[in-house]
């Protein structure tokens, strides 16, 4: 044996293990695809039902096939949680796919699958054509799977369902950071109680303001509800195709700009609010570090469309400039204008400003994507420290501090971790860059945005992503936002255990 | 009753939570704003 390797090949055991959780999920995600069923059939929509049904039933097949064939009581290892959830968003993604494919708005099952895996990882990106034109039905359900995979797909399994022995690997794994109590399906139930209590909030305010814009009745309630799945989660699809702009309200975007932020935040934060730790707000590194992000690259955007002309006047820079770079940082992905002003119209400042906030993101733990605000404010605290050990005597102990519900202390490998994923998150950017460079349509300020827009699971585009795209670059994107979601581990440790089963060792 | 008066109001904490996070993103939206205005008279 070398030292390299690990002996480790993956036997009929684990895969069972992996496989009766893989079907527990897919029962999850035909439940989700059945909601919007009774909404179908209420409207009449009998197409939209027939391809919700549809889509249910063989989620449902193949979730309770499996859980019957693969029975079993064995505890989750770390590996199984994290192959499990890897798999869980590539299986429940593809099976989420099917009423989008069977809805006639896609040309092809990658399309669906692209739409399905940008709901759920919360991007927003879309490849839906004629969207206006779909169905009422199949579009709450669109805005749904944006509310579902925000939430993230293994907690509302976790809640809805019975969680088996050594679940909480599967939290972790799905890209949450802390538990908010030591009971892991609590947690998840802790988490759906705070969405939930949002949900009720968010959608009558944005009902209040539909209704002052002129949308009233169920039609009122529809989009608000719609706008509160993708707004508070992060997401970015909108019911309409123009996006927020198509409701022409400030009332509105003034209501989403309310619910983006609260969705930016880590649950973690909400649950600290909520149990009365309301200092945490000010002294959470997250928060501090978000601060000087938002006032900083606002500044730079704001500044940008000012002096090359785009916007000159005070309530076009905010409603506009503002609103969009909000959008952006928390990785919500609503437009209030058309994505290929960005780079048309924009000058150089802020198209540039808005690829670096989508690429930092909000809270770690909360439903945003991209490198999160804990990660940078942990390399600015790294930075501080290695400047005051060069400046300090070497005999001095110099103690980098930061505050995350409680007093912490900044430790190496939790440093270490933090860059690690920082890279990760640049090599993605990147290589999606490069890739619609490839194709020599697109600028580099383009490739880009777009490459980043979908790694961090934003949703804002300057017009790559459309139901045209090369099929390759959209399966990179679907890549991308995957990856991106999952930020790297699972999908890296999926790797691994699929190494191990041909091979034999890690 | 002391323990029916405390569980009676144990909705008002997340109510403040909430209602703190609505005006931390208001604030944000004001800064927002200021930000535009100093824009705005920039380019004027």
């Amino acid at each position: 044996m070398t030292g390299r390797s690990v002996l480790f090949r993956p036997d009929g055991d684990d895969l069972r293990v992996i496989g009766f959780y893989l079907g527990k999920i897919a029962s999850g995600v035909a439940l989700m695809i059945a909601l919007p069923v009774p909404l179908a059939v209420v409207l009449g929509e009998w197409n939209a039902a027939t391809a919700l049904a549809a889509g249910a039933g063989i989620a449902a097949a193949f979730g309770q096939l499996t859980e019957w064939r693969l029975r079993t009581r064995a505890e989750l290892s770390w590996a199984h949680g994290t192959v499990v959830v890897a798999l869980a968003w590539l299986v429940g993604s593809f099976l989420a796919a099917v009423p989008f494919f069977l809805s006639g708005h896609v040309s092809t099952f990658l399309d669906a699958w692209f739409e399905a895996m940008s709901g759920l990882t919360t991007s927003g990106l879309s490849v839906v054509e004629d969207l206006d034109h779909l169905s009422y039905s199949i579009r709450f359900y669109r805005q749904l799977t944006q509310f579902v995979g925000g939430q993230g797909v293994v907690i509302v399994m976790l809640a809805v369902f019975a969680a088996g022995p050594g679940s909480g690997t599967l939290y972790v794994a799905e890209g949450r950071e802390e538990q908010l109590v030591p009971n892991v399906t609590r947690t998840a139930k802790l988490i759906f109680r705070i969405a939930l209590a949002y949900l009720v909030v968010g959608t009558v305010a944005l009902a209040v303001a539909l209704w002052v814009a002129g949308i009233g009745g169920w039609r009122g309630l529809w989009h608000a509800l719609g706008l509160f799945f993708a707004g508070f989660d992060t997401g970015g699809f909108s019911p309409m195709s123009q996006s927020i702009g198509y409701y022409h309200s400030a009332t509105v975007e003034a209501v989403i700009a309310v619910l983006m932020v609260a969705g930016s935040l880590a649950f973690m934060l909400h649950y600290l609010l909520w149990t009365g730790r309301h200092r945490e707000l000010v002294r959470n590194l997250e928060t501090r570090t978000l601060a000087v992000t938002l006032v900083g690259f606002s500044t730079l955007t704001l500044y940008g469309l000012a002096t090359s002309g785009a916007y000159t006047e005070a309530t076009g820079l905010f409603r506009k400039g503002f609103f969009t770079l909000l959008s952006a940082h928390t990785g919500t992905g609503y437009g209030v204008n058309s994505g290929t002003l960005y780079v048309t119209d924009w000058g150089v400042l802020a198209p540039a400003a808005l690829v670096i906030v989508m690429a930092i993101g909000g809270m770690a733990g909360s439903t945003t994507g991209g490198i999160k605000a804990a990660r940078l404010g942990l390399m600015a605290k790294g930075l501080v420290q290695d400047i005051r050990r060069l400046l300090l005597p070497e005999s001095a102990l110099v103690v980098a501090r930061y505050h995350s519900g409680r007093r912490r202390i900044l430790r190496t490998p939790e440093l270490r971790v933090a860059i690690m994923l920082v890279l990760l998150f640049l090599a993605t950017y990147l290589a999606g860059t490069v890739v619609a460079l490839a194709y020599g349509s697109w600028e580099f300020t383009e490739a880009m945005f777009e490459s980043v827009s979908a790694t961090a699971n934003v949703g804002l585009s300057v017009g790559i992503v459309a139901p045209d795209m090369p099929a390759l670059l959209q399966a990179t994107y679907l890549v991308q936002m995957w990856v991106g979601r999952l930020e790297f581990v699972a999908v890296l440790a999926l790797a691994g255990y699929v190494t191990a089963l041909l091979r034999g060792r890690i | 009753m002391v323990t029916g008066g405390v569980s009676g109001r144990r909705w008002l904490p997340p109510v403040v939570g909430i209602v703190l996070v609505v005006v931390v993103a208001l604030g944000v939206s004001v800064v927002g704003w200021l930000l535009a205005v100093g824009a705005s008279l920039l380019a004027g």
